[in-house]
């Protein structure tokens, strides 16, 4: 059973800055959905003003229909599941305790056996049960986000929400934790919401892409609709050439080599309306 | 030898895991289920070595003293008074049953219950605040307490009276460093050791209203209460335990309630928002409880420091992090840390030195042992 | 070693450091106002053990086990006229309030094991014991604080 995520009219800003300016965003079918967009353009925040980690200034998030601002936080976590970009634990437990904390929605004070089985499960699923008894700190920061994903997937959610999964991983990881996340979201029927930073991998596995730039969506739709060279031109301030494979767009950079270190790229130049 | 390894090597022991080998036909995840399974019994069997540690620490301290009883006498006597068949007419057992059972009994109890009590704040502290060094004594809540109690005994300065006077006057004061570190962490994110740093600060600044307040009363009473502040177990009596044991152990209970909660806040506030926790309310009720707990046990007993410090380090090398372990073995080592004090004390330094030094000479060694030998990068 | 790691051990010394500046600040204060109830005092002891005269020194030292209570161990050595060594020792001990209202006596050591009873005590301040008789079978003994 989908839940629809819906955002009205949200705004978020600091004292003079704006981050973005009335965003809406509705999305009703599962599947894989990319959110794409510059550095500091508010992906991060956008994304915890969905899963209410976060108060937008203004505007409203509806979950399932909810207003979220009337959710209890422990309501939100049977929805949604986070998986945030860096692991920022203080004392690491071993890899399966780390993962099994995703089951902490579900089950009571203490784990029981069915929430270790699902715990290892998500763990085979991301290829990591002969790191399960490894202390966390141990792991390379690859391996820390493979376990946060699995920790997502662990809780079993309606709605997965991660922030940049593939950021440490190498290209085969890249690729297959994309296509694990399309998959489960087809299986499940459940959303999944990924900040993604490479367009390519993006563009081949997405259902949906979400591009924003300037405290705004600039593109929302398929991969086709979305990747051409005009939106990464006013986007990215790139030249890029679009080609097809698999029957999904892919871009080609065209570097201009007489731009010089020390001058801004194209679209940070300009400002939030 | 390096500590470092020294330190790996209890923690390899402590993973039976490593010896198990994978059997014939077994999947990846039964073999994981398994391992699983043998982890959760090692730290089981930590912990009931923890208490085994504890009864024998425990028996050992309770026949210790400057009056002269034999080992077996001292349970003899105990076993009386527990039995009601002291013989009132014999003045040896009365005598007995006076020194063991109203003297060394709630002198050793009291020392188990402010273990448990500080230990298990200083781990609950250390998780909430993400912070290794944390506890109520380098947050200066301790201090706070004192200052409080202090007021309540020297000047007359009361809420209410009595006993509860007391804890509820160390309570109000304690609340002031706890606010204050609230406040200090949402606005500023300072790192641990910069959040200590401004903890001591703040002890010495009670430590410093103190000292005046103590130059202003008698002087027989101060230097009285100066001797107590410092961290005494030696001036309890029945009368005080059933205080000193329910905050203590009421505490315990409420943290340990929380200890799943912990957990979560371990992986950083948003992370944890995202499980369902209201962090903010989290964080304001564990300080509420972690003062009550201080004050409770400073009201009697004076500043015990380095027990909530030192006993989780050591009891997450043997049972890991996860809360729901370690707060209850924290607890025992606290207990047991603080037998181990006090036989210390009275085998080698004379009964006369307040527990509080010998914590602090026994505490900080290991303790620095513990920082040195660290070899993830928790700072 | 990382910056954070000095200053956390920086941190550790800085508590150490402060507990034993408490520490010695208490041991001095202690010095200058001693504990009251402490006391290690000297008698004088005449008396008589079967007819004949006996005398000798007593001491009280203090045994301490908890601060709310006050115990005092007597030692008595004397001999009588005959040279035969008497020596009997006892505990006291005070309760919480500091005033002699709870005392027991215990049973004392004889060389021929009697039973002694305590049949005087006096205390002074701080439940400070200023003298003290004893008897028994054949045993008669009175001490009293040697006076400087």
């Amino acid at each position: 059973m989908t839940v629809k995520i819906e955002a009205k009219g949200l705004g978020l800003g600091y004292g003079d800055i704006r981050i973005w300016n009335d965003l809406n965003l509705e999305i009703a079918e599962p599947g894989l959905v990319g959110i794409l967009g510059p550095n500091g353009v508010g992906k991060s925040t956008f994304m915890y003003a969905l899963n209410k980690i976060l108060e937008p200034t203004e505007g409203t998030v509806y979950l399932g229909g909810q207003d979220i601002r009337y959710m209890d936080y422990k309501d939100v976590a049977k929805t949604v599941a986070y998986v945030p970009q860096q692991s920022n634990e203080t004392f690491a437990m071993s890899v399966l305790d780390t993962v099994l904390m995703g089951r902490y929605p579900i089950s009571g004070f203490t784990t029981s056996e069915e929430d270790v089985k699902v715990a290892i499960r998500c763990l085979k699923m991301m290829n990591l049960t002969d790191l399960a008894m490894r202390n966390f700190n141990e792991l390379s920061a690859g391996q820390h986000q493979k376990v946060m994903i699995a920790r997502g997937l662990a809780q079993e959610p309606q709605i997965l929400m991660l922030d940049e999964p593939t950021s440490n991983l190498d290209i085969y990881h890249q690729v297959y934790v994309m296509k694990l996340l399309r998959d489960i979201a087809k299986e499940q029927g459940i959303i999944v919401l990924v900040i993604c930073h490479d367009l390519n991998v993006a563009s081949r596995f997405a259902d949906r892409l979400i591009l924003l730039s300037n405290g705004a969506i600039v593109a929302d739709g398929t991969s086709k609709e979305v990747i051409t060279a005009e939106n990464i031109k006013n986007v990215y301030g790139m030249d890029a050439e679009v080609v097809e494979s698999d029957g999904r767009p892919y871009i080609i950079y065209h570097v201009d080599e007489s731009v010089r270190m020390g001058e801004s790229p194209a679209y940070e130049k300009k400002e939030v309306p | 030898m390096n500590i470092g390894n020294l330190l790996s090597e209890i923690k390899g022991r402590a993973s039976l895991s490593k010896t198990l080998v994978m059997e014939e036909g077994e999947s990846d995840e039964e073999f994981v289920f398994r391992e699983y399974k043998v982890a959760r019994r090692s730290k089981v069997l930590f912990i009931a070595g923890f208490v085994a540690l504890f009864m024998v620490l425990l028996g050992y301290k309770i026949t210790l003293g400057e009056y002269d009883i034999g080992f077996v006498e001292v349970y003899e006597t105990l076993w009386k008074h527990i039995t009601g068949t002291i013989d009132p007419n014999s003045k040896i057992e009365l005598m007995n049953d006076n020194v063991v059972w109203d003297q060394r009994l709630p002198r050793v109890l009291t020392a188990i219950v402010v273990g448990v009590g500080l230990a298990a704040a200083g781990a609950a502290m250390q998780s909430m605040m993400k912070n290794p060094l944390a506890d109520p004594y380098t947050t200066g809540i301790s201090s706070g307490a004192l200052f409080g109690a202090t007021l309540a005994m020297t000047l007359g300065l009361y809420i209410v009276s009595g006993y509860y006077g007391r804890v509820l006057n160390a309570f109000v004061f304690a609340l002031v460093p706890a606010l204050f570190i609230i406040t200090l962490s949402k606005w500023k994110k300072p790192s641990p050791a910069m959040m200590i740093l401004v903890g001591i600060a703040i002890m010495y600044i009670f430590n410093a209203f103190q000292s005046y307040m103590m130059l202003r009363a008698d002087p027989n009473a101060a230097a009285s209460v100066y001797t107590w502040s410092v961290g005494s177990i030696g001036m309890t009596t029945w009368e005080q335990i059933p205080i000193i044991g329910i905050i203590s152990l009421l505490g315990f209970a409420a943290l340990f309630i929380m200890t799943r909660t912990l957990n979560a806040l371990n992986s950083g506030d948003a992370y944890a928002k995202s499980l369902g926790i209201n962090v903010d309310r989290v964080r304001i009720v564990c300080l509420i409880i972690i003062s009550v707990i201080a004050a409770g046990i400073v009201s009697f007993t004076g500043i015990i420091g380095f027990i909530g410090l030192v006993s989780p380090h050591i009891a997450r090398i043997f049972v890991g992090s996860d809360n729901r372990i370690l707060l209850p073995a924290s607890a025992l080592l606290g207990a047991c840390m603080m037998l181990i004090c006090d036989i210390v004390s009275f085998l080698i330094i004379g009964a006369t030195l307040q527990i509080g030094i010998v914590t602090a000479m026994i505490g900080g060694p290991i303790f620095m042992l513990i920082l040195i030998a660290q070899q993830k990068e928790v700072w | 070693m990382k910056p954070g790691m000095i200053a956390a051990i920086g941190v550790a010394a800085a508590l150490m450091i402060g507990a034993f500046m408490l520490y010695a600040t208490a041991d001095l204060m202690s010095e200058m106002n001693p504990d009251p109830y402490d006391h290690y005092v000297e008698y004088v002891v005449i008396g008589e053990y079967e007819g004949n005269p006996l005398s000798g020194t007593a001491v009280c030292d203090t045994l301490r086990e908890n601060g709310a209570f006050h115990n005092y161990r007597f030692n008595i050595d004397a001999a009588d006229s005959e040279g035969n060594p008497v020596s009997q020792s006892f505990t006291v001990i005070f309760g919480p309030d500091g005033t002699p209202d709870f005392f027991i006596e215990s049973d004392g050591e004889y060389i021929q094991e009697f039973d002694g009873q305590v049949t005087r005590i006096s205390v002074g301040e701080m439940c400070k014991v200023t003298g003290f008789s004893l008897e028994s079978e054949g045993l008669r003994i009175s001490a009293q604080e040697v006076q400087e």
